[in-house]
């Protein structure tokens, strides 16, 4: 669901849920509602293969990337693209990631992929994303410019209460968040929420007023239809620019609830006892579920 | 068996509850970004309503309110729905964010007493908290309206134990000092007022502050604490002759600063030393490098000049000549370096470069206007006034350019030319604000107390939030009383 909003896709059903419901009884919609949500897991953990192969996989037990994207829809897929620095650093998203996302939008019908994110062009060039991307069909948008950005209110922030969000995430029929998971000096750690801001211009204010809450604010307006999280190689300290260690953890998780994703992806810090309070507060502010006992979650291994 | 579908039952119809309270909450959050305020209002309702102990209910309350504050405008609404999450929830940061709103409302309806006291609340609960709930800024702003709200209050006790704290925090804010003497004379400890008078005057001489002081309290520092001024004024006016490029009258008035061993204005006067020699070599990056090794900085200093400017405006210079390095001729490096070094008050490295970007760019309007300015700070009238003319013949229609061909006039002292010439700006745009704003002075200047009450009017209600604002109601002041005794 595209910035939390009621998309043309689940318009129908939701409207008719609310006018409808004074006719049909609600349980009936409870249940219809219950099994939608069990009919597949909340997050999928792909584990053993490759970047590409966790990928594919990953997305597969959710149910298909089908389940997301429509023939003719415009995708906008945001990579974490923070650095110049090759796959090997483990400080963006790895280029086979991002391709292999690009693919499965193509073979669903996507008119139209964006890779996008507000870093400068070279970043693109030399971290191996625009090669990727350009491989796969999509175009690459450095959103480096504030006429790409539009004003929007953040109505249920605590902090934040307008951000400008890139323009065409706000057009996107689907936007597709696929984050690195590594440690973060400031926010503790950056996995799929914190790698939202790099789809709003003015990221001065969030350190300026506070960025763990900040960053929640930011997760109850832009909701990705889909997360998909790198995490092949972990940068687990001195984040988020590295150099620092690396864990080999050959894990891509996907899922659509950017809460619930994170909360996961926490596990491979454990040792660290990092603290991201943005999680709590997003939490808090029924963005999503950090109980994650209360999730289906399908962890499998690649042979 | 029976009871093992029932119990079965009973189970997944709780569930069922569950997983529709929340799709209530969050179709009304999508309701809510859709901007579909009264549906969603409508949803929120119902479900803090149908479901008070859920977890959500601060949320669904906070989001309510969010709208009743943002949408409705109806800050009592806001506040009581702010307050009933403060009672009714457990979890902290929902209780320090409800606070602060719950504040901001207050502020808004004017009562200044609840507003303090939710923000003193906000500030017990993060007492012992190693949570970031605010970054160090939004804290600043949060006890400034805390400190505001004392101000309405007429708390002057509570005033002073603020400005206590916010030269503690920050030992080299000017403007704090000098409310905190205010607030001592007010309550008429006229020690406590002159001691933190004379720290302004001492440490920070180069400040606004340390002028409004010399301006303001001169007899009461001289009659209570027996100040000599005679080297204070003797540095002011080695400042205003480097600031007004007459470098060598500003070298000599330094230098007799120094010679009487006044071992306060000392460290000013050394950093106004380095800035002297910088405005006329233009080495941004030496002065930067000087600057950085400056003894006593987080107690003194620059001594009254302002850190942020001068750290930030020395990067741009040094920024800019590294640009053009690559290629000599870039138009906006060049006018970057020319309007950087203005500011600065370094005029000779000014025009210089503002020479060299209108030889790449001779069409283009701003580049007359700011070397117009600096040959201006130069006091090199005829190439002023010549490029001022240029831009009037270059930019004709912009109410801009009269309106500095009159500030040259007004400052070579030709009134009637300066009144021409900014009349002229509002002819071709009336919502000009500047011009009425000079006119409304000349024309106060020269007596003429009517047409100067019309011009400021206009100024006011053009530029409501101009720097130039309080000058401006105090002319206006000024005039009143004049215009009433006549």
């Amino acid at each position: 669901m595209l910035f939390n909003k009621i998309t043309r896709r689940n318009f129908l059903f939701k409207s008719s849920s609310l006018g409808v419901s004074l006719f049909i009884p609600s349980a009936s919609l409870k249940a219809f509602n219950s099994l939608y949500s069990m009919s597949s897991p909340d997050i999928s953990v792909a584990t053993g293969g490759t970047p590409t192969s966790n990928t594919i996989e990953a997305i597969q037990a959710l149910g298909g990337i089908d389940h997301f994207v429509r023939k003719n829809d415009k995708v906008v897929i945001k990579p974490n693209c923070l650095t110049r620095q090759s796959p090997q650093a483990a400080t963006t998203t790895h280029p086979d990631v991002v391709e292999t996302v690009i693919k499965c939008c193509q073979r669903a019908g996507a008119r139209e992929i964006l890779v996008l994110s507000v870093d400068p062009i070279i970043n693109f060039e030399r971290n191996g994303i625009m090669t990727a991307a350009n491989k796969a069909g999509a175009k690459v948008v450095a959103a480096t410019s504030r006429d790409q950005y539009k004003s929007v209110p953040i109505l249920r922030g605590r902090l934040l209460k307008n951000a400008e969000i890139a323009k065409d995430v706000l057009d996107a029929d689907v936007f597709i968040n696929i984050p690195i998971t590594k440690h973060h000096t400031q926010a503790g750690l950056t996995i799929g929420m914190k790698n939202l801001m790099g789809i709003v211009w003015d990221r001065r204010y969030f350190h300026t007023q506070g960025l763990h809450q900040t960053i929640a604010d930011l997760c109850t307006f832009i909701k990705p239809d889909l997360t998909v999280v790198d995490a092949n190689r972990i940068l687990v300290t001195n984040g988020p620019n590295g150099p620092g260690k690396i864990k080999e953890t050959k894990a891509v998780i996907a899922g659509t609830d950017p809460v619930a994703i994170d909360t996961y992806c926490t596990r491979y810090f454990r040792e660290e006892n990092y603290h991201a309070t943005h999680i709590q507060f997003a939490y808090e502010m029924g963005v999503g579920e950090m109980q994650l006992k209360k999730l289906n979650i399908k962890e499998f291994t690649i042979g | 068996m029976k009871t093992v579908i029932s119990a079965v039952f009973i189970f997944s119809l709780n569930l069922y509850v569950i997983a529709v309270d929340l799709s209530d909450f969050h179709l009304a959050c999508g309701l809510l970004t859709e901007q579909r305020y009264e549906e969603a209002g409508e949803i929120y309702r119902k479900f803090i309503d149908g479901n008070p102990d859920a977890l959500l209910v601060s949320a669904a309350k906070w989001n309510l309110a969010s709208l009743e504050m943002e949408i409705n405008k109806d800050y009592y609404q806001a506040s009581q729905l702010f307050k009933s999450i403060i009672q009714d929830s457990c979890n902290v940061s929902w209780q320090i964010y409800s606070y602060e709103a719950l504040g901001q409302c207050h502020e808004i309806l004017k009562n200044w007493q609840e507003a303090a006291e939710c923000y003193q609340q906000l500030f017990l609960k993060m007492q012992g908290t190693s949570v970031e709930y605010f970054a160090e800024q939004r804290m600043g702003e949060i006890k400034r309206r805390l400190f505001n709200c004392y101000q309405q209050m007429n708390n002057t006790q509570s005033m002073i134990e603020m400005y206590h704290a916010f030269i503690e925090e920050n030992p080299l804010s000017t403007e704090d000092y000098v409310g905190l003497a205010s607030a001592y004379l007010s309550v008429k400890d006229l020690k406590s007022a002159v001691t933190h008078f004379m720290r302004v005057v001492e440490y920070f001489p180069a400040s606004q502050q340390a002028s409004f002081i010399h301006q303001n309290y001169k007899e009461l520092l001289t009659s209570e604490a027996k100040y000599d001024w005679h080297l204070f004024e003797k540095f002011q006016s080695g400042l205003n002759s480097s600031r007004g490029g007459n470098y060598k009258q500003a070298s000599s008035d330094f230098e007799e600063v120094l010679n009487a061993k006044h071992s306060l204005l000392a460290h000013a006067v050394n950093i106004q030393i380095l800035i002297l020699e910088f405005r006329q070599n233009g080495d941004a990056n030496l002065l930067h490098k000087r600057l950085g090794n400056i003894p006593d900085k987080n107690l003194r200093g620059y001594g009254g000049e302002r850190i942020d400017f001068w750290d930030n405006t020395l990067r741009r210079i040094d920024d800019s000549k590294r640009l053009l390095q690559n290629d000599s001729t870039q138009f906006d490096a060049l006018f970057n370096l020319g309007y950087r070094y203005y500011l600065t008050a370094a005029y000779g490295p000014s025009v210089s470069y503002l020479e060299k970007a209108k030889s790449v760019s001779p069409e283009t309007a701003r580049v007359y206007n700011m070397l117009g300015y600096a040959y201006l700070g130069l006091n090199n009238f005829n190439e002023a006034k010549k490029n001022f003319t240029i831009q009037i013949e270059v930019d004709p229609t912009n109410a801009n350019s009269y309106d500095s061909m009159a500030e040259f006039y007004y400052h070579i002292g030709d009134t009637s030319a300066a009144i021409k010439h900014y009349s002229k700006a509002c002819e071709i745009d009336s919502s000009f604000a500047n011009a009425y704003y000079m006119l409304g002075r000349i024309y106060q200047e020269i007596d003429q107390s009517e047409k100067a009450l019309i011009h400021l009017k206009k100024f006011i209600q053009l530029a409501p939030s101009d720097v130039n604002i309080p000058d401006a109601q105090r002319r206006l002041t000024e005039l009143d009383m004049s215009i009433n005794k006549n």
